[in-house]
C-alpha cells in the first residue's frame, strides 16, 4: 500500500489491531474496583471511633495520674462550661441564625441536589 | 471499542445505582483501548498495565462526577492520558533527561502476511514519534475523526490537534517511505 495520500494512512491506521493486553488484565482491574474487599467502617463511623478512643485514653490517663482529682476536676469544668453556654443567650442566637440561615440556602439554593452516593459494594 | 454512548451512559447509572456488573462490562468494553492508549504513550508493557489499572480504579471511585452529557469513552481515555503524563513526568525528573525512544518488538496480529508486515511498520512508526503527535494519533485511531474528543482528552484546542495529527501524519508517511525504500534497495 502507499502511503502518500492521506485516505492510505488513514485507513491504514484504522486498519491497525490494538495491542493485545497481558491475559490478568481485566482480571487485576476488577479486583481493584468491584472486587476490592469493601472497608468495615465508614469515614465518619472511622472518625467516630478514633474520637471516642481518644476522650477514653485522655480520660484513663487523668485517672491513672491524679487518682482520679483531675478527672473529676476535668469532668465538671467540661459540665460547668456546657451549662454556661447553653444558658448564654448569645449562643441560643447564633444557634437560631445558623438554622434560619441553612433553611434559607435549602430554599433559595439554585444548584440541583447531589446524585446519590455510590454504593459500597460487598464480595461477593 | 466504540460502543454507544447511550448504552455506556446507561450502564454508568446502573453501576452508580450499585450494579457492580454494570461496571465490569464497561471494563469489558475499554480495557483493550485503555490498554493501548497507555502503551502507546508510555512504550512499556509493566507500566501500561498500571496505568490502565489505575485509570479504571480512578474512574470507579469518581464515577459519581461523571458528566451525564460526556461521553465515557472520551472521560477513560482522559483518566488514562493524565495517568500517563503522572507517570512520564516523575520517570523524566528522577532520569534528568530526555527518554530514549525504543523500537516495538512485538508485531501485532493480522490477517495476511502483507498486513502484519504493515501494520508492524506502522506500529514502529507510531512509537518513534515525538510524545505530543503520538498520543494525538493514537486517540485519532481509537475514536476516530472526533477531533474535539481528542482535543477534551488531551486538554489542547482543537486546533492543535489538527496540526499536531498533520504532522504526525507527515513524519508517518516519511518513516513508512523510508522504511519501505531502505528495505527494497
Amino acid at each position: 500500500m502507499m502511503h502518500g495520500r492521506d485516505d492510505d494512512l488513514d485507513q491504514l491506521l484504522f486498519a491497525m489491531p490494538l495491542e493485545e493486553p497481558p491475559v490478568d488484565l481485566r482480571t487485576s482491574i476488577l479486583q481493584a474496583t468491584i472486587y476490592r474487599p469493601a472497608f468495615a467502617l465508614k469515614p465518619w463511623e472511622l472518625w467516630l471511633c478514633g474520637t471516642v478512643a481518644a476522650i477514653a485514653v485522655w480520660l484513663a490517663v487523668l485517672i491513672v495520674r491524679d487518682g482520679g482529682d483531675a478527672f473529676m476536676s476535668t469532668l465538671s469544668m467540661i459540665a460547668a462550661a456546657t451549662f454556661h453556654a447553653l444558658v448564654a443567650q448569645n449562643t441560643w442566637l447564633w444557634i437560631a441564625t445558623g438554622i434560619g440561615a441553612a433553611f434559607w440556602l435549602l430554599i433559595l439554593n439554585p444548584l440541583p441536589m447531589r446524585a446519590p452516593l455510590f454504593k459500597r459494594y460487598a464480595r461477593h | 471499542m466504540r460502543a454507544a454512548p447511550d448504552a455506556d451512559h446507561q450502564l454508568v447509572t446502573e453501576a452508580l445505582r450499585g450494579d457492580p456488573e454494570a461496571f465490569a462490562t464497561l471494563v469489558q468494553r475499554y480495557d483493550r483501548a485503555v490498554y493501548h492508549l497507555a502503551y502507546r504513550t508510555m512504550r512499556d508493557e509493566e507500566e501500561a498495565k498500571d496505568v490502565a489499572q489505575e485509570a479504571f480504579f480512578k474512574a470507579y471511585r469518581s464515577l459519581k462526577t461523571f458528566r451525564p452529557g460526556a461521553k465515557f469513552s472520551t472521560w477513560i481515555f482522559a483518566i488514562t492520558y493524565h495517568a500517563c503524563c503522572d507517570r512520564l513526568n516523575r520517570r523524566r525528573r528522577y532520569s534528568g533527561e530526555e527518554l530514549p525512544d525504543r523500537a516495538d518488538s512485538a508485531p501485532g496480529p493480522a490477517d495476511s502476511a502483507i498486513a502484519a508486515d504493515e501494520a508492524r511498520r506502522l506500529r514502529q512508526a507510531i512509537l518513534n514519534l515525538p510524545e505530543k503527535y503520538r498520543s494525538v494519533v493514537t486517540l485519532y485511531h481509537l475514536q476516530g475523526k472526533q477531533y474535539d474528543e481528542i482535543a477534551t482528552v488531551l486538554g489542547i484546542p482543537v486546533g492543535t490537534v489538527k496540526t499536531h495529527l498533520f504532522r504526525a501524519k507527515e513524519q508517518l508517511r516519511k518513516m513508512l517511505t523510508a522504511d519501505l525504500s531502505g528495505e527494497m534497495k
